[in-house]
């Protein structure tokens, strides 16, 4: 089969057709309803940070006297706070895009934003490993009131959270190529390996690569 | 938001219903991604309906940028590929058009961007508004042009064979 211009062309419009009957057999009126959402969502996870550093602030405050309650309350507000501003930074980042722009703007924007992005979930979830310490030893605090800390716990805890971060580094490192079911596991493995980060990168490339002639 | 304006959007999207539907079929992997695809495009079609100027430029170009903008983060997202929609090319076989399924096939293969600038093309837009929706020179839009062309004959004829 040859094909000149004209007939590709031809085959294109042939192809309207066909599309707009699948379209009157799928439109409804779905988008009213994910107009709402999508914003609040994202607005929802900063308040939801602004709560746990007002509590962790509260909390580090009224055990001042109580030096690891005050370094592991210090330790929550101060990631609360890191999570706020990060949140924050990336919301900036989406509200400056102009989905109206040309398309090589905007996907450069977007992969600057990818970027960001990948960078924030390394720089939040990472400190997990160890951030669940302090988070038991103020939780527990906070919820029977009595003090259960135990320093050679809270250290050995806190180098069992060295070695899995280490470990999860490692393991992400060999998952990244295999494929994962979940999409979940699979932004996580990504994100921990690198990947995601890579990716972005690899995106811009690609556009800076379209933007030049020829 | 006032009614009017929601009315205006609605016909506006009712009118021009069919790049929506051809943007999401070149780039989405199935008749489920489709429809998430066409309602997403649509979504921020409507979002982006408040700055839209008709003094500035034709509802089709901001229309075409901001659809294939939706379609190409999507794409990108999904990761991996999928050579043809379900649906499309089951309408394709249902009605015998080899050469329409064959083209299908073949832009589905081509990287996002370049995706892009062959489904204008086929909408018979000119080098301007192409190179206006995409963000690069008259110039940048011929040479790539030329290459994809070539590329989609040597394919569609290497396909037939």
């Amino acid at each position: 089969m040859t094909m000149d211009l004209d007939e590709m062309k031809q085959a294109w419009t042939q192809l309207q057709a066909r599309v707009d009957r699948l379209e009157r057999a799928s439109r409804g009126d779905r988008v009213r309803g994910a107009l709402r959402g999508t914003r609040r969502r994202d607005w929802l996870a900063i308040a939801g940070w602004v709560v746990f550093a007002l509590w962790a602030g509260s909390f580090w405050f009224d055990h001042r006297e109580v030096p690891h309650l005050l370094v592991a309350g210090l330790a929550l507000h101060g990631y609360a706070i890191a999570a706020i501003v990060l949140g924050a930074l990336q919301l900036r980042a989406l509200a400056a895009l102009d989905h109206g722009a040309p398309i090589v703007t905007l996907q450069r924007q977007l992969a600057a934003l990818a970027q960001l992005r990948a960078r924030c979930s390394l720089a939040l979830g990472l400190p997990w490993w160890l951030l669940w310490v302090p988070c038991m030893i103020v939780g527990l605090t906070w919820l029977t009131g009595a003090d259960f800390y135990d320093a050679a716990w809270a250290w050995s805890s806190l180098g069992v959270g060295v070695i899995g971060l280490g470990a999860s580094l490692v393991a992400a490192r060999r998952f990244a190529a295999r494929p994962v079911r979940s999409p979940a596991l699979r932004r996580m493995i990504d994100a921990l390996s690198g990947q995601s980060l890579a990716r972005a990168v690899r995106e811009l490339d690609q556009i800076d690569a379209f933007t030049r002639n020829g | 938001m006032s009614a009017d304006h929601h009315a205006r959007f609605e016909g506006l999207l009712a009118s021009h219903a069919g790049i929506v539907g051809k943007i999401a079929g070149i780039y989405a992997r199935g008749p489920d991604d489709r429809r998430d695809l066409q309602q997403e495009i649509a979504t921020q079609l409507w979002r982006a309906f408040d700055r839209y100027d008709e003094r500035l430029g034709k509802f089709s170009t901001w229309m075409y940028r901001i659809a294939l903008n939706v379609a190409i983060s999507h794409l990108r997202r999904a990761r991996t590929f999928e050579p043809l929609a379900d649906d499309v090319a089951a309408a394709a076989a249902t009605a015998r058009d080899d050469r329409a399924d064959a083209l299908y096939a073949c832009i589905q293969a081509f990287e996002p961007l370049d995706r892009a600038l062959v489904l204008l093309y086929l909408e018979d837009r000119s080098y301007g508004e192409i190179a206006e929706v995409l963000g690069i020179s008259e110039a940048n839009v011929a040479t790539k042009l030329t290459r994809l062309r070539n590329r989609l004959r040597t394919q569609l004829t290497g396909a037939s064979s």
